[in-house]
């Protein structure tokens, strides 16, 4: 029994991880260099200055901290968005639910060229405390990039790009659009993918997580669901985006108890979901002071650091969605 | 008070004729186990059985499978070989082989991607609270400690057995 165990252990462990295709490979590394750090930073800046103006949502009810809960913005970012999209070419259409306060998120897709029933997703959350420079501006023009770069080129399968709204209240849109909308092959969720800090001691860690001392590196978090896509963003990335990526992967679906860090963004409904999703962050509140207050601030970025996350974001949804 | 202690659990010779000529022995294990290394923390809180068979009075070979709970699940299989004091205090020292299968939290290391191996380790254990009474040993507080590798980077591994109950076979 014993034996059979071991066999049948052994022959799991050594199941092939996700391969790209070389063609593949060549493809996404070509389409990244054309990421243009600078429009992606200037996307940051405008819209950390929406949010600096933009109508509070009404946190009558939050029941938690005003100071933070009470400067969350995202009527603007959310118009920024669906209007970026549109002049891509695409067709963004809003989900709305009825919580308090309401949740909007804004979705469109890049129609697939030989497989448009399978659906690549890459979202990030719009809605932001302050001027939301890394939570989530960073993240929200990342995805816009790609979406730039993927507009008149498209892909084999189905690319689609969602805002989502109210993470910040508890993944209320990406929960939504889990439950509401057809399962993604994979999933590619940025949030808070600006801030770097090369100073030895920069990066914080929780007990179990070797992390490195200096917080420069892009964490690409998975579970044993997305393993294998995670394993094609290592292949594809393979150190051309110019900045370290470490890749995390959870146990499991990633629900246990210990590894509960890694479930506090948009990827989270997916992965309880059953369903495959990566997470690009910059780890957030473990590297970067300016976490949920009002000095997230677009000058805080570092540009390179936000080019190469870009760059590993284009990379990946190519090798996701070009793969045979 | 130490003293009277082991004086007592020496002069207790009948348990100790008795374990001589009882080769094999079962049981059940609690136990608590983590492994660090740059690649991997796998570890947990579970329970799992054991089994033991003594050449003699001293000597005995082991093997052990847990479940563990905490980073997923993992199951954790020891087996290896000690030696053990005869009479009713039977503390026992051993050496141990590991094989860690399941949950973990991976992670890549260099342009090293996390990897599917599973977690080998080597170990020493000591049970300094180990009794037989009859044909019944109990242990608790039992530790080990090690190094462990998934084949990417090696770094420490530790356990602890809670509470082991066992039964020598006729």
């Amino acid at each position: 029994m014993v034996s059979r165990l071991l066999v049948a252990a052994f022959a799991l462990s050594a199941c092939a991880p996700g391969v790209v295709d070389s063609a593949t490979v060549d493809k996404a590394r070509a389409l990244a260099t054309e990421v243009d750090g600078n429009r992606v930073f200037a996307d940051i800046e405008a819209l950390a200055a929406l949010h600096g103006k933009d109508t509070r949502v009404d946190c009558a009810g939050l029941n938690t901290k005003a100071d933070t809960w009470c400067n969350l913005t995202n009527t603007a970012s959310r118009t920024f968005v669906a209007d970026r999209l549109r002049s891509l070419g695409m067709t963004p259409e809003l989900d709305t639910i009825d919580t308090h306060p309401a949740t909007t998120n804004v979705f469109a897709e890049l129609r697939g060229t030989s497989k448009p029933d399978e659906v690549i997703l890459v979202g990030a959350h719009f809605d932001a405390f302050f001027m939301g420079a890394d939570d989530n501006s960073s993240g929200v023009s990342v995805m816009l990039e790609v979406a730039r770069l993927l507009a008149n080129r498209p892909l084999a399968r189905t690319v689609r790009f969602v805002g989502f709204d109210h993470e910040e209240i508890g993944l209320v849109g990406s929960t939504r659009h889990v439950k509401s909308q057809a399962k993604p092959k994979a999933s590619l969720v940025f949030d808070c993918v600006g801030f770097a800090d090369d100073a030895p001691g920069s990066q914080g860690s929780l007990p179990g997580f070797p992390t490195p001392s200096a917080g420069n590196f892009l964490a690409a978090i998975a579970n044993d669901v997305s393993r294998p896509q995670v394993e094609q963003v290592l292949q594809t990335e393979g150190g051309k985006s110019g900045i370290p990526v470490l890749a995390i992967i959870a146990p499991g679906l990633g629900a246990g108890p210990l590894s509960g860090n890694l479930m506090r963004s948009d990827h989270a409904p997916f992965w309880l979901a059953g369903e495959s999703a990566v997470f690009f962050t910059d780890t957030a509140n473990f590297r970067n002071k300016n976490y949920h207050t009002r000095q997230d601030t677009p000058e805080t970025l570092s540009r390179p650091f936000l080019t190469g996350a870009a760059k590993a974001a284009v990379m990946s949804v190519v090798a996701w969605g070009d793969a045979p | 008070m130490k003293t009277t202690l082991l004086v007592v659990l020496v002069a207790l010779p009948a348990a100790a004729e008795e374990s001589v000529l009882s080769k094999l022995s079962l049981g059940l294990d609690t136990v608590g186990a983590i492994s660090l290394t740059q690649a991997r923390t796998q570890g947990g809180i579970g329970g799992g059985v054991q089994a033991a068979f003594s050449f003699d009075e001293h000597w005995l070979v082991h093997a052990r499978a847990a479940w563990l709970w905490g980073l997923g699940s993992h199951t954790l299989f020891h087996a290896g070989g000690g030696w053990q004091r005869a009479g009713t205090w039977r503390p026992l020292f051993r050496g141990d082989v590991t094989l860690g299968l399941g949950g973990s939290l991976d992670f890549s290391v260099g342009s090293t991607p996390p990897t599917r191996a599973p977690t080998v380790g080597l170990v020493v254990g000591a049970a300094l609270l180990r009794f037989q009474v009859g044909r019944v040993i109990v242990s608790g507080l039992e530790l080990e400690a090690g190094v462990s590798t998934e084949f990417v980077s090696v770094g420490p591994r530790a356990g602890v057995t809670l509470l082991s109950l066992s039964a020598l076979l006729e």
